[in-house]
């Protein structure tokens, strides 16, 4: 199924035979070098021999398998985690079996210092012509890597560094947050929303922002309270902080961090205590978690965006010198993206009633319950042509200073930049 | 059948050797057995790591890279444990190194000729001053270093933090927590076709024969191994104990904050917040391995360095996780530090 | 007299590496004698014992008991057969009381009967005139009592035998009359002592038979009576030794300058406590002033402070007429200040570098083998060498790590350290315990001959015979208290008095 342990008989023979002739070369290269004794033309024939030897086999390999795309996957962290790895793991299986054509390798818990060596001797080793980084960690990395294999093709996740062999990529969450906050305003009742933050990062701000937008567009009267963990993965941290906001008032809160602490410390509160904490899962299916405190949350497919990529690279689309302006920045409308806790259950049924029950005044729509108001927006972001975006004007900033101004839609270089929180979020957006 | 041990009186350098050889061909057959249950093929296994490692440029190349930064950190140690000045603060003091370092190279407006060896100079500083804290309250107040130097660590993961997602973040950077890349003139060049930033390396090895000079032949040297092994004998032959300890933990930090030097101009070119992968604590172990005698140590840190590369090349080739990975690392390690115990004693069996 | 022996060891063998430590050794216990088991360190006295006790394998031989062969392997079945033994260095647990320590040892079922346990402590200390409060800690107990609850703990096994390992080399003069009327008290109820030492006095006056070990070998088994304290010497040694007096004692030295003056001296111990209390003395060149006490009672204080290792709280110190009061220990040694510290294993020796960095350790900076930073170790061999064929120093070669040094040869390191810069005074303490016979003169007549160079020497120490025999004059040190001083020719009974005074605090 994966690529994890593909040793071929013939294969590992010849490996055996590179490493045992590898081992004693260096062995007799060392003797006849100490020795020195050995006629110096001895040695460098044996030197040459090795080198011949090597290239040969390097050769042989190489031809065998230029057939396929060999594609590997670096991880930042174990696929066992409950959040990104684990995502972009769960895609690499579902192309690894959807194209038979396609291999793929993975390396997990790779750290920024040793992804080129990693990436260096995929190439080398599994002979892999895709590379696909998963981390922001890896941007300079890859970028370099790129420069020192221009057969190979790269693409980057999160990063913004592209060149004529290295594309990017991004599933990208904030419409989902928007909607999010839109549930978080209409069931709060103390008016203080909490928002569990890992690392202020502009991605994070800016999910944060249109969460806060979402809370604002049917609860003016609701603040987003802000705390930053400085660790994507800390469930202690991450309970703690909740805790916190919790004992702060917040009765509602969302949060960036690849566990699902959170969500088992509000169903803990209300399965001891009663109290109830409305809660939305981050980037897995974690309803399981708390089915009676989850009420919605952000899902992610990479499946559909690695689906893209590898068919173009296959059919030659991309190829290594045409990617300088590949990126991808796919949300609900290519299905990158999901609403929910949980795939294909949009709203926790459990709050479906209490969302139905409340109504806003909308000047286009006129008066709609919070229900009907979150699937007309959702239609709407995931159509064709998106016909709303949480990031129209006016917006604006903490200081009251308009950010983007009224009937401006934000483009993704704001987007990608924001360093500032909107009016209704209280907090540091530097952490 | 009864297994004894029994003290040795002496032992010569070559036991010595053997029983750690011993250890580690004892340790390999053990995670032999590993790899059986994990259903792979122990020669294939070792063949495809030995080759990885050893069997190219490349891989020989990455063990260097990586032993700059664990050697620098490892050498320092090895001068503060001599003295039983218990640091294990050097990662703190390698992120330190590199802080200031980066000061130099993107605020500083020093002339570019003398960036790069002000960079080093900094990062020396650096490590140094931080290393200075816990030293002053060891020697002053009594206050375990070990606590105060590993409770550093985390201080200046903050600061870091602090630095990039604030005043130091990048402006060409789309707000992500790092800093802007170091201009050319601030970066260390690489041996070709490498990531060895050969200054460093160079640096490295000096300063090994340096403080092998210290340790052996100076009266310093003399002062903080005798420190080492008798504080008492050592306190009351006036010997300053004080002021050794201060200035031990300071160069272990100086030097730490070298390695963080080599990592933030040799190796990333910017600051960014996983500078390292826990250089300054993987660093323990060679210092350990190696006895505290600077050449052995950087040996030392070239195999664990080997470790860490052939764990990655197991990854990549035998596609382990990277669980099984530690494992076999701390399998390995267990056996050398246990085989301490066979460098004091000798087994004996006796069949009764 | 003909008397079936209560055990016999025969031919017993025990190889250490690079030792031999017992060589076919014979030896047998009458059922109630003391039988002294004397010879020098590295006899193979304790090794014997331990082999009896099972905490040894023997290579070969055999042991009887009650004419029957037994198989000893492990202290417990030597308490099977009722023999006990009580350590040089004690087994107890400080924190514990002396009824606990002892519950401890005997007690195998789960739940203790105290009670029991205390009657018996009782029972045994009225017999034998042995008086410890079962109720108080071990940290609480004086070394002497210490030993005291070790022997009861022995004897609460009710063992026919007992060892003990260097009994005396702990206690106080009057400590040891105790114990050795206990002793006989043990003897007359029928048991049986074997009692290991190297001290010729207390062998000759406490046994009926006495076995002398020399290398591993028996050399004799003699009755006190039959010998001289020489011959036993020279069985022990293997060749006759002089023993070292002090001839020229005290002459007046009113005209010299003092060497030392201490003047109401206040110094604390590491716990905070005070432990010298108002000292004053003075010391001329060519003096050899002993401190007499047990240690413990503010010597090493003392000593620390006058090398400037130690803050002085009140008082002055002068040396040379400079005052030196928390000087520097560094500016004090230049001054020609050489001190040899008691516990050499612990204060002493650096046990993992070797001889030739031990030799160093206060000389370094002795501009004969330094410069400015480093140190010349090539010219310091030379010395080295010489030093040690001076002192006799048995060692394989100088890059000998010390702790594969013997006790004695340790001594004669840190003495031949001290050597290195004439020095001018020489505060040493406990220079000779637990050293054998021969070293012991040794070290004697290098103090004397340092003394006629016109040094200056403190001598402390718990040993009162060497202090009688080498001192010009005398102090006594109680509780941090001077509570005895005396010029000239002293009595041992006068001095062990004052030794032994009540201080009034």
């Amino acid at each position: 199924m994966s690529g994890k342990i593909k040793s071929k008989k013939g294969y590992s023979r010849l490996t055996v035979a590179l490493a045992a002739g590898v081992i004693i070369a260096l062995i007799a290269g060392y003797i006849l070098g100490s020795l020195g004794k050995v006629p110096e033309s001895n040695y460098y024939s044996l030197q040459q021999q090795y080198q011949n030897l090597t290239a040969l086999v390097q050769n042989l390999t190489a031809s065998v398998q230029a057939q396929k795309i060999r594609a590997a996957f670096i991880y930042v962290g174990p696929v066992g985690d409950y959040g990104w790895t684990n995502a972009h793991d769960v895609a690499r299986r579902y192309v690894q079996n959807l194209f038979p054509w396609l291999e793929t390798f993975y390396v997990e818990s790779v750290s920024a210092a040793d992804a080129p060596a990693v990436i260096d001797s995929l190439i080398a080793q599994k002979k892999v012509n895709v590379v696909f980084t998963t981390s922001f960690d890896f941007m300079d990395a890859t970028v370099e890597e790129a420069k020192k294999h221009p057969d190979v093709i790269f693409f980057h996740c999160s990063g913004y560094k592209r060149d004529k062999n290295l594309g990017t990529y991004f599933a990208e969450l904030y419409q989902l947050y928007y909607l999010n906050g839109l549930m978080a305003g209409a069931l709060t009742k103390t008016n203080k929303i909490g928002y569990v933050g890992a690392y202020p990062t502009p991605e994070v701000i800016r999910h944060i922002n249109a969460f806060a937008l979402g809370v604002k567009a049917v609860n003016p009267n609701a603040k987003v309270y802000v705390r930053w963990l400085m660790a994507w993965y800390n469930p202690d941290g991450a309970r703690q902080a909740a805790q916190a906001l919790v004992s702060e008032g917040v009765d509602a809160i969302a949060y960036t961090e690849d566990s699902p602490a959170i969500i088992q410390f509000a169903e803990e509160q209300y399965k001891t205590t009663g109290k109830m904490i409305y809660v939305f899962s981050h980037y897995s299916p974690m309803y399981d978690y708390g089915p009676d405190v989850v009420v919605s949350g952000e899902l992610v497919n990479w499946g559909v965006i690695y689906e893209d990529i590898l068919m173009k690279i296959k059919e030659g689309v991309y190829n290594n010198t045409n990617l300088q302006n590949v990126d991808y920045w796919w949300m609900l409308k290519e299905g990158a993206v999901e609403l929910g806790a949980k795939f294909g259950m949009p709203i926790n049924p459990k709050f479906v009633n209490a969302l139905k029950g409340k109504f806003v005044q909308d000047p286009t729509l006129g008066n709609i319950s919070i229900y009907d108001l979150i699937f007309v927006r959702l239609n709407q972001m995931s159509e064709e042509t998106v016909t709303f975006d949480p990031f129209t004007g006016p917006i604006k900033a903490q200081n009251g200073t308009v950010m983007i101004p009224t009937g401006v839609r934000a483009g993704h270089d704001t987007l990608w930049s924001l360093n500032w929180f909107v009016d209704n979020v209280v907090g540091s957006p530097t952490g | 059948m009864r297994v004894k041990l029994e003290k040795r009186v002496q032992i010569s350098k070559y036991e010595i050797i053997a029983v750690r050889i011993a250890s580690i061909v004892l340790a390999l057959l053990s995670i032999g057995l590993l790899f059986i249950v994990s259903g792979i093929d122990p020669f294939y296994a070792y063949s495809v790591i030995l080759s990885g490692v050893f069997g190219s440029t490349f891989g020989i190349s990455e063990v260097i890279v990586k032993s700059i930064p664990i050697g620098l950190c490892s050498l320092g140690l090895s001068l503060a444990y001599t003295a039983k000045v218990w640091n294990i603060g050097s990662d703190g003091q390698l992120i330190m190194g590199a802080i200031f370092a980066t000061w130099v190279a993107l605020f500083s407006n020093f002339p570019q000729v003398l960036i790069l060896p002000s960079m080093f100079l900094a990062g020396f500083i650096g490590g140094l001053v931080w290393a200075t804290v816990p030293a002053f309250l060891k020697s002053k107040y009594n206050v375990n270093e070990v606590i105060v130097t590993l409770m550093m660590n985390y201080i200046s993961l903050n600061l870091l933090d602090y630095l990039l997602s604030g005043p130091w973040r990048g402006h060409g950077v789309f707000n992500y927590p790092i800093t802007d890349e170091f201009p050319k003139f601030a970066r260390l060049p690489s041996i070709p076709g490498t990531r060895i930033h050969y200054p460093t390396l160079i640096l490295l090895i000096l300063l090994t024969f340096l403080i092998l000079f210290v340790m052996n032949r100076t009266k310093f040297g003399l002062e903080i191994k005798a420190m080492g092994d008798n504080l008492e004998a050592a306190r009351i032959s006036g010997i300053d104990t004080f002021k050794n300890s201060l200035i031990v933990m300071m160069i272990s930090g100086g030097l730490a904050g070298i390695a963080g030097v080599g990592e933030a101009a040799g190796i990333q070119y910017r600051l960014i917040r996983n500078i390292s992968p826990g250089y300054g604590y993987s660093a323990i172990i060679p210092a350990w391995i190696g006895g505290f005698n600077p050449v052995v140590v950087l040996v030392a840190s070239l195999f664990v360095s080997a470790l860490f590369v052939g764990g990655n090349i197991a990854k990549v080739s035998l596609g382990l996780s990277y669980g099984l990975i530690n494992v076999f690392n701390g399998v390995i390690l267990i056996f050398l530090i246990s085989s301490e115990y066979l460098v004091g004693y000798r087994v004996r069996i006796e069949w009764t | 007299m003909i008397t079936k022996p209560l055990i016999k060891m025969e031919k017993v063998s025990k190889k250490f590496p690079n030792v031999i430590a017992l060589d076919n050794v014979d030896f047998s216990l009458i059922k109630g004698e003391i039988h002294a088991l004397l010879g020098e360190n590295g006899a193979g006295k304790t090794t014997l014992m331990k082999i009896l006790f099972g905490m040894l394998k023997p290579d070969s031989g055999t042991i009887y008991i009650n004419g029957k062969k037994v198989n000893i392997t492990s202290p417990r079945d030597a308490m099977q057969h009722k023999i006990g033994m009580v350590h040089q260095h004690f087994m107890l647990v400080d924190s514990l009381t002396v009824l606990e320590n002892i519950a401890l040892s005997y007690e195998k079922k789960p739940i203790i009967d105290y009670n029991e346990i205390e009657k018996k402590i009782k029972e045994i200390s009225e017999r034998y005139n042995f008086y410890v409060d079962p109720k108080s800690k071990i940290w609480q107990l004086s070394v002497g009592e210490q030993q005291k609850v070790e022997i009861i703990k022995a004897l609460c096994g009710d063992v026919d035998v007992l060892i003990l390992d260097e009994p005396t080399s702990v206690l106080t003069p009057i400590e040891v009359e105790e114990l050795f009327k206990a002793l006989n008290a043990m003897r007359k109820q029928g048991k049986s002592i074997i009692f290991i030492t190297h001290k010729l006095d207390e062998a000759i006056s406490i046994s009926d038979r006495i076995t002398v070990l020399r290398k591993g070998k028996v050399v004799g088994v003699v009755k006190p009576s039959e010998v001289t304290k020489s011959d036993l010497v020279k069985m022990m040694v293997g060749r006759e030794i002089a023993e070292m007096i002090n001839k020229d004692k005290y002459k007046s030295n009113e005209n010299n300058i003092p060497l030392v003056e201490v003047e109401n001296l206040v110094v604390f111990n590491d716990r905070g406590l005070v432990a010298v209390n108002g000292a004053s003395f003075v010391l001329y060149p060519g003096e050899i002033l002993g401190i007499a006490g047990i240690t413990g009672n503010g010597q090493r204080e003392l000593a620390e402070a006058l090398i400037g290792a130690r803050r002085v709280s009140h008082g002055k110190i002068k040396i040379l007429g400079i005052n030196t009061t928390n000087k520097k220990t560094r500016d004090i040694i230049k001054l020609g200040v050489s001190y040899i510290p008691e516990d050499r294993i612990r204060f002493g020796i650096l046990p993992n570098l070797s001889v030739t960095e031990n030799l160093l350790l206060t000389n370094y900076d002795d501009p004969r083998f330094s410069r400015k930073l480093t140190v010349n170790y090539h010219s310091f061999r030379n010395v080295a060498l010489n030093l040690i064929k001076e002192f006799n120093i048995v060692t394989p070669n100088l890059q000998t790590p010390a702790k594969f040094l013997s006790g004695g040869n340790l001594q004669k390191l840190l003495i031949a350290r001290s050597a290195v810069k004439e020095p001018k005074l020489i505060i040493v303490s406990n220079p000779t315990s637990g050293l054998d016979v021969a070293t012991v003169a040794l070290v004697h007549e290098w103090l004397i001959r340092m003394k006629k160079k016109n040094v200056g020497i403190i001598l402390i120490s718990e040993d009162l015979e060497e202090i009688i025999k080498l001192s010009d004059k005398i102090i006594v040190l109680k509780e941090g208290k001077i509570t005895g001083n005396f010029v000239g020719e002293a009595k041992i009974t006068e001095v062990a008095t004052a030794m032994t005074t009540k201080v009034s605090t």
